[in-house]
């Protein structure tokens, strides 16, 4: 199994009485592009969450490279870019200087992290406003800039919660391209989403997740092909999240 | 249409108000899933706005009387007597307290966080089916009813010096109809420069701007303050010098139209100050609209605010392997934030400042080196409540970056705590520099009170940051507002403790005292690092247990209260007879006292695994009496050697005649209380506590040398043997029941020995 990359194990979190994620169990494979799909509320951000070790989880494992993604912590980050759903910045500090912040973080010395940086920010199209302040940057710039501080190390792994949300068309292709290179470069992506079309064009596998609860999992086409036959990935997640009465814990 | 948007605006505002107060802690109970706040009740916005209105209402009345007393030649027996009217010279005064506050009204309305806030309430408004004129027309009743600083200053203020003028039951109201009019120009100016300002400033600059207005509101609210307080104020010598003009503008008006003696007068007066409110809102509306011709463009639009790129930056090499990236991030911070500059390093200056201006009796302390220090520590201890104490919450929304670097988060939090700990060494430097050019000769004294403030540096920069994690409540609704109060108090508390080392009489008992604060920082960092992986967990939080920092507090607070109690009570009954008595009745008021708050701060948390006396397991009474009887053996074999080989000779002497004076209690005191309370503190909560995360054998020689430190010189190594004895019995049993009695067998051979022989 060395080419497991992601193990997740029974991973479990409750909030008092709530049960965000139930029991799930996941194993992803280097080079994967594995997307995470789901109704707003189903336990996406709660999972990348744990795994990126700000959550404790309540039950079972999570491991990447296997690293514990509680216990070793720091060497997890070492091999993961993430980026959050809604990535915020320092105020006062502009996007160059956060970027080459998080390099320097990285390990990078201080004329390798303004090489990296500067391009990076070219590559992703943020040179003009380089020297703004992050906190005036527009939805998707700071989510560019948020990728862009998931990318900064090289990482093998990446871990990204929506990372097209908020973008405008251009721009999400611009981030559909930059992902199918990175994943042609062995990169292994574990993405969340709740667009059905990206999860489509740009995932090898995806899981489903209702109420906390892994629903179905495997690749688009076998998916649809089992499920519903003959529609599309959509019909498939209507299918696989209705009924809304299940209890929730 | 337009009077019911007013009252809807005006009821949200006053909603928010409400809601801003009493809106608690976050419930802790199951099933809380995402930041629902507690409502504490009615009663705390209640008690807050009537501690204000009373404090307010006092100051304005010692103001007034003692004008009267300075500029009217009244006695201060004649000063209360109402009837007799205000003279000109004390109107005057009042009229520059009016204008002061509503400088200050509109300062502090301007220094809240709203002007620096991204999000203008006013686009959200706009999309509301009114008029623009309506709108700004709403907003601006909006800010008049609801100034709460322009309402807690002027109406006091007004009302007192109507009741003064002979207006009595009426007062209120007159007060309160002369206040509205000067909250109308207070509100037009609030709203023109709220707009104008957000049409032309980026919300960095505005939150750099906002900093600054608090800042000076904060400066007029001490002068207003000096002149109800001392008998030289600035405001004093303004009064005396303002032009007759004065009188005629609003804040004169305002005064003039109390007079009920002069009808005229008064109604001229409203008249005029009415007709010049409604003119200048009217025009201030007309400004408005005009500002808004090409509707609500703020200037925090990115286009606006873009600066040109600077290449020179790139690659540039600075004398960077002083400081670490976080660090050089922060200080960068430090540059550009206005805001977090004038709370870190600003505000405790202008508030010692302050104190210079206002009270120089200070400056005159200054030269004892004990009062030095306090300021210099008491100066830091302060500006770390901004710096070390909001690590956490300083990161505010960007706090996740933390969470992706290849570090543990303990060592990004401890790197800050370095850096600000560095950074606050700039105020000791500087009361000291100022206190040595003051002081004649600075001999060791002096000396010794820089190097006790030095020591507190680390070790307040630890406390602080420690109580900053434990008190961070992610989930706040305010991200400025997440450090709980409540912390914030523990940690002003254990500064004042500390201050406590400067000014004990003995070395000891500073070196006592430092090293028992060292010990308490030292177990909440390990407690903040028990906390960390459930930082931003909702739900899920480490179980609170009896733990090292329980101990320690406790121990530092019996220790203090001892201290404190002995001081009272030798003041109180004067007698040194009365020492052994003395010294029973602080011991046993401390331990009784350190024990109720432990035990109702455990309660309260639901603490588990609190220590108890009865219970336990095997047989306490036996092991205890047993191990007892070897403690008694210890001590008396300890008093038999002193006195056979002569050391510590003159304390035993002390010790001997001072049970003496008091055998009764002094045993009573030896055999029962001590015991009782000492084992709670250092075997229940010190030893229980290092138990949890450590082995039996370091948590005994650990909590057994804290033990031994709080003793006086001589017995230090019987009683760390006592302290191992103890531990043993308690390890053993898992009550306090056996140690105790090791601990009273221990004492009761020592005062046998001293007494028999």
């Amino acid at each position: 199994m060395t080419d497991e990359v992601i193990a997740i194990e029974g991973l479990t979190k409750s909030y008092g009485g709530f049960t965000a994620v139930r029991e799930l169990s996941l194993s992803i494979t280097r080079g994967e592009v594995f997307g995470f799909l789901g109704p707003n509320g189903a336990g996406k951000t709660t999972t990348i969450r744990m795994l990126m070790g700000i959550l404790v989880p309540s039950g079972g494992r999570a491991r990447i490279e296997g690293l514990d993604c509680q216990r070793d912590g720091a060497e997890v980050k070492r091999r993961v870019g993430y980026l959050p759903d809604a990535p915020a910045f320092y105020d006062y500090l502009r996007g160059r200087e956060i970027l080459q912040f998080v390099a320097e973080m990285h390990g990078l010395p201080r004329p390798a992290a303004a090489e990296r940086t500067a391009e990076l920010l070219e590559r992703l199209g943020l040179s003009d406003a380089a020297e703004e302040f992050a906190s005036n940057y527009s939805t998707g710039m700071k989510k560019k800039l948020g990728l862009a501080c998931a990318l900064v190390h090289d990482p093998p792994v990446l871990i990204l919660d929506e990372p097209t949300n908020g973008l405008d068309p251009r721009a999400q292709r611009d981030v559909h391209d930059r992902l199918r290179a990175a994943s042609a470069a062995g990169k292994t992506i574990f993405l969340s989403t709740h667009l059905l079309d990206m999860a489509e064009r740009l995932c090898t596998r995806v899981g489903i997740i209702h109420q906390g609860a892994l629903v179905s999992v495997g690749p688009v086409g076998e998916l649809r092909a089992t499920l519903a036959a003959g529609g599309s990935l959509e019909d498939v997640f209507l299918r696989m999240t209705e009924g809304d009465g299940a209890p929730a814990a | 249409m337009i009077l019911r948007a007013a009252g809807l605006l005006v009821r949200l505002r006053a909603q928010r108000l409400y809601n801003l107060l009493s809106v608690g802690r976050r419930r802790k109970a199951a099933g809380v899933r995402s930041g629902t706040a507690r409502r504490v009740g009615w009663m705390l916005p209640a008690v807050v706005v009537v501690v204000n209105l009373l404090g307010a209402v006092m100051l304005s009345w010692t103001s007034i009387q003692h004008a009267r007393v300075r500029l009217d030649g009244f006695t201060r027996h004649h000063a209360v007597v109402t009837s007799l009217p205000l003279g000109e010279a004390v109107e005057t005064e009042v009229m520059l307290l009016v204008a002061l506050a509503c400088g200050v009204a509109l300062l502090m309305s301007l220094g809240t966080r709203e002007l620096a806030n991204p999000d203008w309430d006013m686009e959200w408004l706009a999309t509301l089916p009114l008029p623009l004129s309506q709108l700004l027309g709403v907003r601006l009743c909006e800010r008049v009813l609801l100034n709460p600083v322009g309402l807690i200053t002027l109406w006091p203020l007004l009302s007192v010096s109507a009741f003064y003028q002979g207006a009595r039951w009426l007062s209120p109201v007159a007060g309160l109809l002369v206040t509205l009019p000067l909250l109308m120009l207070v509100g037009t100016l609030h709203l023109l420069a709220d707009t104008g300002l957000r049409l032309r400033l980026t919300p960095p600059r505005l939150r750099n701007l906002q900093a600054v207005c608090g800042l000076a509101g904060l400066v007029g609210l001490y002068l207003m303050l000096s002149a109800g307080q001392s008998q030289s104020s600035l405001v004093h010598d303004w009064a005396a010098a303002l032009p007759a003009w004065f009188r005629w503008l609003p804040p004169g008006l305002a005064v003039r139209a109390l007079t009920p003696q002069d009808l005229p007068v008064v109604l001229l007066s409203l008249l005029a100050l009415y007709g010049m409110a409604a003119l200048f809102a009217l025009s201030g509306l007309l400004l408005l609209r005009w500002l808004l011709r090409d509707g609500l463009l703020t200037a925090g639009a990115r286009e606006s605010s873009r600066s040109a790129p600077r290449p020179a930056a790139r690659g540039r090499r600075g004398p960077r392997r002083l400081v670490t990236a976080l660090q050089a991030r922060e200080l960068k911070l430090l540059a550009r934030d206005h805001a977090f500059l004038v709370q870190t390093l600003v505000l405790p200056v202008v508030i010692l400042g302050a104190q210079f201006f206002f009270n120089m009796r200070v400056v005159s302390d200054l030269s004892d080196p004990r009062h030095l220090g306090a300021v210099a520590f008491a100066v830091m201890a302060y500006a770390m409540l901004f710096s070390t104490f909001q690590t956490l919450a300083a990161e505010g929304h960007a706090l996740w970056l933390l969470f992706t670097f290849p570090r543990p988060l303990d060592s990004l939090l401890r790197e800050k705590a370095r850096l600000w700990s560095v950074v606050s060494l700039v105020f000791p430097a500087a009361v000291f520099a100022v206190g040595l050019s003051f002081a004649d000769k600075p001999g060791w004294h002096t000396a010794a009170a820089a190097a006790l403030v030095v020591a507190a540096v680390p070790i307040f920069a630890t406390i602080g940051t420690c109580l900053g994690v434990l008190g961070w409540d992610p989930l706040a609704l305010d991200q400025r507002r997440r450090v709980r109060p409540g912390w914030a108090w523990l940690y002003m508390l254990l500064a004042s403790m500390f201050t406590y080392a400067l000014y004990a009489r003995s070395w000891w008992t500073s070196a006592v005292l430092v090293t028992l604060t060292a010990a308490l920082a030292l177990s909440l960092w390990q407690r903040v690092r028990d906390r960390l992986p459930y930082l931003l967990d909702a739900g899920a939080s480490p179980p609170a247990r009896v733990s090292l920092s329980d101990g320690m507090l406790a121990a530092l607070l019996f220790f203090v209260l001892q201290a404190a109690l002995v001081a009272i009570l030798l003041e109180a009954l004067g007698s040194e007879a009365e020492l052994g008595r003395v010294m029973l009745l602080a011991y046993a008021l401390a331990g009784a006292l350190t024990f109720g708050i432990l035990r109702t701060a455990f309660a309260l948390r639901r603490t588990g695994e609190v220590p108890r006396y009865s219970g336990g397991e095997g047989r306490p009474l036996v092991t205890g009496l047993l191990l007892g009887a070897a403690g008694a053996l210890v001590s008396a074999g300890w008093v038999t050697g002193m006195r056979r080989f002569g050391f510590f000779q003159a304390e035993l002497d002390a010790s001997v005649t001072a049970l003496h004076f008091a055998p009764v209690s002094m045993a009573l005191l030896a055999v029962l209380a001590a015991p009782v309370f000492e084992e709670f503190l250092f075997r229940g909560l010190v030893f229980g506590g290092l138990r949890r995360s450590q082995g039996f054998v370091s948590a005994a020689l650990t909590s057994s040398a804290i033990f031994a430190v709080v003793h006086p010189p001589p017995s230090l190594v019987p009683v760390f043997l006592l302290g191992m004895l103890a531990a043993v019995a308690r390890e053993r049993t898992g009550t306090l029941l056996a140690p105790v009695l090791v601990h009273a067998g221990f004492n009761a051979a020592s005062v046998a020995a001293q007494l028999l022989a």
